[in-house]
């Protein structure tokens, strides 16, 4: 279990974030809502590891690579859709094979040889959280998921995440595109 | 800002970018061989390595590349030469950098010996400073064997003047000459002071059509690029004396005397002498032998 | 004027004659600069890389370091190998003086803060998500640095470019360390100079229009480089 108290992130003078307690059990699902601005990333970089908090303590969180956070614009490496996703499996020692598994389940499979720069918001999103998803990590953070996509784009997002059995934080401004545990609200 | 939880992943990602990395890195060491291979090249074993430190001018006119190679040949020793300024071939030559100096400042040479850093001064050879300027000589001193007072009057008349400034053996007379005219030259309107080697003063000298004093051998070297006439020459005391001198082994246990005593020699004998004498640039005879020089007794 | 012209004219006829001193110098050139810029490539682009991208303690200084060392002049950087491999120096026993290594740990020395300094600005610019996305996924802080530096091979390849540009042109170091010794130490640009000074104004282009020559070349290896990657 994650666990986090007292956090506040500090940027020089700008306080970017401050949370009193967040918890977070094994297969959770928890929300984070806020305006722009109240440091939903800043607490999902916090989880990630990415960042360390200027005060506050935590404990439980895996190390990176067993908590993937995909951003709410992903980066992809220079190469194709595949080899980006084959650079994912490298790391966490998987099977390459892998690969054409991942791409179908973000129904991608069309797009395993375009450069990955060059795909679009949605088809970006969806290989991002293959590509999440495919070093298994324990902890899933996803930062406004769903944000500018069509209809059509959100419903392969939310199968591909309905097979992932780990906890997921998911920051979002509305809350109601996935079944949510807990919700989280940051104050502006 | 990164920081926090060990990540520990040890086996590394993207292998075959790395197979591509692999094949130039070993493409540049095989490069770096050919470099160590081309730097160790001539540092041989049977063979001796003998460094002589002389002056920009000394080099520049040739005579070494000239009578060196035969010497090389025959005593199997392989002669580097360092061409630099006077102080700095004394300095070198102080610091064990070289096994001999070559070059043309006698007092600075007598000093060199008598502060135990050299031994075995010999003269080698001479040849002369000339004064050089435009070749419509606005200062009058063409034809005159008296330097110091030309020196004098170039000044007086308020020419403009080259000087080296670089404490090489010609700098060094060139202020001997204004002593003994009794003037400080330095601050004068019209003197320049390079502090650069001749070539490059010589440059100078004819852009700004100014008098300066140079050796002939460089002289003759650029005389077809620029505008400059011997003026004044003749005077003893534009003699400019060339010696050798064996950097002291009691002080550097590691100067290679025996190869530097056998050059010393070779330099000194009268087939080294003749030698001398007989190099010419353009036809002309550059550097004199010495009369009565002693018989080579290296150490 | 005339001269420039015979200048190209003697240049063209050496080069063509394949006189060996000619060649040997493009040899020290090269194998000096080449050897140099690796090296300092191998410490200089993951230092500043790491500065870049993680931003440790103090890095700010380190920065302004590597910067203000870039204008260090070559004379200096020459004197600092002097010091150090002359009898006196510290490794004054092992005889190095007037080699080519001498040469190679001056523009060693000169590569490697202009290499720093590129790097670090060309991985500080990125965005935070370049490597965050790598370090999420699992790669370690130096396997992320490495694919990072992957995405920036273009800002990589004209940082390289130009140190060596800078290595061999050079000339503070190849004369006070070389000696200008000819076929052992003598570069393309020493070799310019000693022509000069030696009133030899055409024999003094040769080398400069084979420098030209090696620039030419440097340059379109690396715009093959850059084609490579993109395929």
């Amino acid at each position: 279990m994650i666990r986090l108290s007292n956090i506040q992130v500090r940027f020089g003078q700008v306080m970017a974030l401050t949370l009193d307690e967040l918890e977070l059990r094994e297969h959770e699902i928890l929300g984070v809502a806020g305006p722009n601005g109240s440091g939903k990333s800043t607490l999902l970089r916090v989880l990630a590891g990415l960042l360390v908090p200027t005060a506050g303590e935590m404990s439980g969180l895996p190390a990176p690579g067993r908590v993937v956070l995909v951003h709410q614009e992903p980066y992809f490496f220079n190469g194709t859709v595949r080899e980006n996703l084959a650079y994912a499996l490298r790391l966490a020692h998987r099977d390459i094979n892998e690969t054409a598994g991942w791409l179908e389940r973000a129904c991608a499979s069309h797009l395993a040889d375009r450069p990955a720069q060059v795909l679009s918001v949605g088809e970006q999103r969806r290989v991002a959280i293959a590509r999440a998803l495919a070093v298994h990590p324990q902890v899933l953070l996803l930062d406004e998921p769903f944000a500018g996509l069509d209809g059509e784009h959100r419903k392969i997002i939310r199968d591909e995440l309905a097979i992932f059995g780990g906890s997921m934080v998911v920051a979002a401004p509305e809350h109601d595109h996935l079944d949510y545990q807990k919700v989280l609200t940051l104050p502006g | 800002m990164i920081e926090g939880i060990q990540a520990g992943k040890k086996i590394s990602a993207g292998r075959q970018e790395h197979a591509q990395a692999r094949c130039w890195v070993l493409l540049i060491i095989f490069l770096m061989m050919i470099g160590a291979g081309a730097c160790r090249s001539g540092s041989g074993q049977t063979v001796q390595r003998l460094r002589l430190a002389t002056t920009t001018s000394t080099y520049n006119s040739g005579l070494l590349d000239s009578l060196l190679p035969d010497f090389e040949k025959r005593e199997n020793i392989q002669v580097q030469v360092l061409s630099v300024g006077t102080g700095q071939a004394l300095a070198l030559g102080e610091g064990g950098e070289v096994d001999l100096v070559l070059v043309h400042a006698r007092e600075r040479e007598d000093e060199f010996v008598a502060r135990g850093f050299g031994v075995d001064r010999r003269d080698l050879m001479w040849n002369d400073f000339v004064i050089l300027g435009p070749p419509d000589d606005p200062a009058g001193v063409d034809g005159s064997v008296d330097a110091a007072a030309a020196l004098a009057r170039i000044l007086e008349q308020g020419s403009a003047f080259v000087s080296r400034g670089d404490d090489s053996g010609t700098h060094i007379r060139e202020l001997q000459l204004w002593k003994a005219a009794g003037i400080d030259p330095h601050g004068a309107p019209g003197y320049l002071e390079a502090g650069q080697g001749m070539g490059n003063c010589l440059t100078i000298a004819d852009e700004k059509q100014a008098y300066l004093l140079a050796d002939r051998g460089t002289f003759l070297a650029f005389a077809e690029h620029i505008d400059l006439k011997v003026l004044v020459a003749g005077d003893p005391r534009l003699k400019n004396s060339y010696g050798i001198i064996m950097v002291n082994p009691e002080r550097h246990p590691h100067v290679a005397s025996d190869p530097a005593g056998r050059l010393m020699d070779y330099l000194t004998s009268a087939a080294g002498q003749r030698q001398i004498a007989a190099f010419t640039v353009n036809g002309e005879q550059l550097f004199y032998p010495v009369a009565g020089t002693p018989a080579g007794d290296g150490l | 004027m005339g001269f420039l012209l015979e200048g190209l004219a003697e240049a063209t006829r050496l080069i063509m004659a394949g006189d060996p001193r000619t060649y040997h110098a493009v040899l020290v050139s090269l194998t000096c600069s080449v050897t140099a810029v690796v090296l300092a490539a191998l410490v200089a682009v993951p230092y500043g890389a790491w500065m870049g991208l993680y931003r440790p303690p103090a890095y700010r200084a380190q920065v302004f370091a590597l910067r203000v060392a870039m204008s260090i002049p070559t004379v200096v950087l020459g004197l600092l190998v002097f010091g150090l491999l002359s009898r006196r120096g510290l490794l004054g026993g092992m005889d190095l003086l007037y080699t080519q290594v001498a040469i190679i740990a001056g523009e060693f020395l000169l590569a490697v803060p202009l290499l720093g300094s590129l790097i670090y600005g060309a991985t500080a610019r990125l965005e935070p998500r370049v490597v965050e996305t790598a370090l999420t996924l699992g790669a370690g802080r130096r396997q992320a640095l490495m694919k990072v530096l992957g995405e920036v091979r273009p800002a990589l390849v004209a940082a390289l470019m130009a140190a060596f540009g800078r290595c061999v042109t050079e000339l503070g170091i190849a004369l006070t360390v070389g000696g200008n010794l000819p076929l052992r130490t003598r570069t393309l640009a020493s070799t310019a100079q000693l022509e000069l000074s030696r009133g030899r104004f055409a024999a003094a282009l040769a080398p400069g229009v084979l420098l030209m020559l090696l620039a030419v070349g440097a340059t379109m290896l690396a715009h093959w480089l850059e084609r490579e990657r993109q395929r």
